[in-house]
């Protein structure tokens, strides 16, 4: 146990420096860095216009009510900021293979999928997910729900959106994988990428059960923004729960055996 | 004149020939582009459900906008050339190209037309087999001339939208690092060039302040040439052409500038 302990330690202090090389570089170019953060704010002003402009012709999107929409919107940017922040959808693993680089990674006496996943964190997007918990509680406000139910449903809510992290944590290190074979995995992850922006409007769209099905357990669109939605306007739902818990469980060890798997088939490409 | 070109032509073949390595990545940008499809094909679909219509498109039409816009998307947009450009400052390569008997804008533009020729071929071969299949979703009553005018405005959307970004990536030459420029300018030009949503659809402020910039000659109008929503006169192809003009001359001033401070670090 202490072992265990003494471990997590470890690692979080890595992590911790991670974050902290990530800044310094960031800290290089600064107007890149205000020019990014004020980028991603335009890119939430967008979405949110496209949410408005949509609602100025219709009141809901397959049953989902203006405020309801902006809480998935919102949970999607908790998470795509989030997801950006600490692991930049394992963005870097690319160019450590093209390279060489991971030579040295593998070496270091700490996991190589751990060091891989958390090198590179955007901070620049911490910026999204204050976004996403400010529209949350913006759009919060405007339905009346018991404060006792509320508290409840936020609980369950912050549990639904880990586990969507995990999610999308383990897609991005499935398809990032693929770069120990093709040498490039830009295009795979552009799959990735626009199966969490797709997250960000209600799952109900598919209004074919076979679609729907097909998003909800073989592409695990559904349990990204949708459900952590759900279960904060609608109460909570046990059965929901479980699921996400299922797949997120599920993708995560899937995941984990692909990437091991794959490193081994890893060839060395420096001198 | 044709042999002191010939080299460029080279330059083209052999970055198409570049492109053709990595099929499995522009397999997987195929996949992309088509699950967006999906989405926004549902999307549409539950939100013209309530009933009405968005604007002057009925839902056929809608589905045929974002259609077209996804093929010019991955063809027009399909490579990054602010970024493309600006490693080459930055990691000192465009030396090696200084060096040669080149000239960088012109090499850099035929290197651009290879990879979009080979996008070009195969995702128009892949959309019009998803354009079949999904023919009853689709208003495909489109004239033949419609479709020639289409051709030359997709023309003059992929070099308006080649200026503006290799304009951005030679600034690198001051900036040494244009990530977030460019990352903010491809974000504001996705919702000015009509990718996000028709543009028309906009708030008349946003309209009338896109009216004076070029981005909606990348996407938008080139998809209403396409769909008859704009008639093509003289005075349509005017304002493009000289945008294209105004880009070509500032493109070929900073360039000029640029390599007067460029010290060739990493070279």
């Amino acid at each position: 146990m202490r072992d265990m302990v003494r471990k997590i330690k470890k690692y979080f202090r890595v992590f911790l420096h991670f974050q902290k090389i990530g800044f310094m570089n960031r800290m290089q170019y600064r107007i890149n860095f205000v020019v990014i953060i004020a980028t991603v704010f335009i890119q939430i002003a967008i979405n949110l216009a496209f949410i408005r402009v949509v609602f100025g012709f219709v009141n809901n999107i397959s049953g989902w009510g203006y405020y309801q929409t902006l809480i998935v919107l919102a949970s999607y940017l908790i998470i795509d900021g989030a997801t950006w922040a600490l692991t930049a959808y394992v963005n870097g693993i690319d160019s450590h293979v093209r390279m060489g680089t991971l030579d040295g990674i593998i070496l270091k006496p700490i996991n190589t999928q751990f060091i891989v996943s958390f090198w590179r964190g955007d901070t620049e997007n911490l910026g999204e997910l204050a976004t996403g918990v400010g529209l949350a509680v913006y759009s919060l406000s405007h339905l009346k729900i018991n404060t006792r139910i509320l508290l409840e449903n936020i609980s369950a809510y912050v549990l639904l959106i880990i586990l969507a992290l995990v999610i999308i944590y383990s897609l991005s290190i499935l398809v990032r994988s693929a770069v120990f074979w093709l040498m490039n995995s830009g295009g795979l992850f552009s799959i990735v990428m626009k199966i969490t922006e797709s997250s960000k409007y209600p799952i109900d769209i598919f209004f074919h059960k076979i679609v729907r099905g097909f998003f909800t357990f073989i592409i695990p669109l559904a349990f990204v923004a949708t459900v952590p939605a759900e279960i904060l306007t609608k109460g909570i739902d046990l059965k929901l729960i479980a699921m996400s818990v299922i797949m997120a469980t599920l993708f995560f060890v899937v995941s984990r055996k692909f990437f091991n798997f794959a490193l081994r088939h890893y060839s060395s490409a420096s001198s | 004149m044709w042999k002191r070109n010939k080299k460029y032509i080279h330059v083209a073949k052999n970055s198409f020939q570049e492109a053709i390595i990595y099929r499995v990545s522009t397999l997987a940008f195929f996949f992309s582009e088509i699950f967006s499809f999906i989405f926004i094909f549902y999307l549409w679909t539950s939100i013209y459900k309530q009933g009405g219509q968005i604007g002057n498109y009925e839902l056929k039409d809608l589905i045929l906008y974002y259609f077209v816009s996804n093929f010019l998307w991955i063809t027009i947009k399909g490579t990054d050339i602010a970024w493309d450009v600006g490693d080459e400052i930055r990691m000192g390569q465009i030396t090696n190209v200084l060096l040669r008997p080149m000239r960088y804008a012109r090499y850099k533009f035929s290197q651009m037309l290879g990879g979009l020729a080979y996008r070009t071929s195969v995702f128009m071969v892949v959309f019009m087999l998803i354009g079949i299949f999904l023919s009853s979703y689709i208003n495909f009553n489109i004239e033949l001339k419609n479709i020639l005018f289409f051709i030359i405005f997709f023309a003059i959307g992929y070099v308006i939208n080649y200026f503006i970004f290799y304009t951005l990536g030679l600034t690198t030459f001051w900036l040494g690092l244009v990530r977030g420029f460019n990352f903010s300018l491809s974000v504001i030009t996705g919702f000015m060039d009509g990718s996000v949503i028709p543009v028309d659809l906009l708030p008349r402020i946003v309209r009338n302040i896109n009216d004076f910039l070029p981005f909606k000659y990348i996407i938008f109008t080139p998809v209403s040439v396409f769909n008859g929503k704009i008639q093509v006169t003289w005075e349509t192809l005017v304002i493009p052409i000289a945008w294209i003009i105004v880009l070509y001359l500032l493109a070929k001033f900073v360039l000029n500038k640029g390599i007067k401070v460029y010290e060739g670090y990493g070279a």
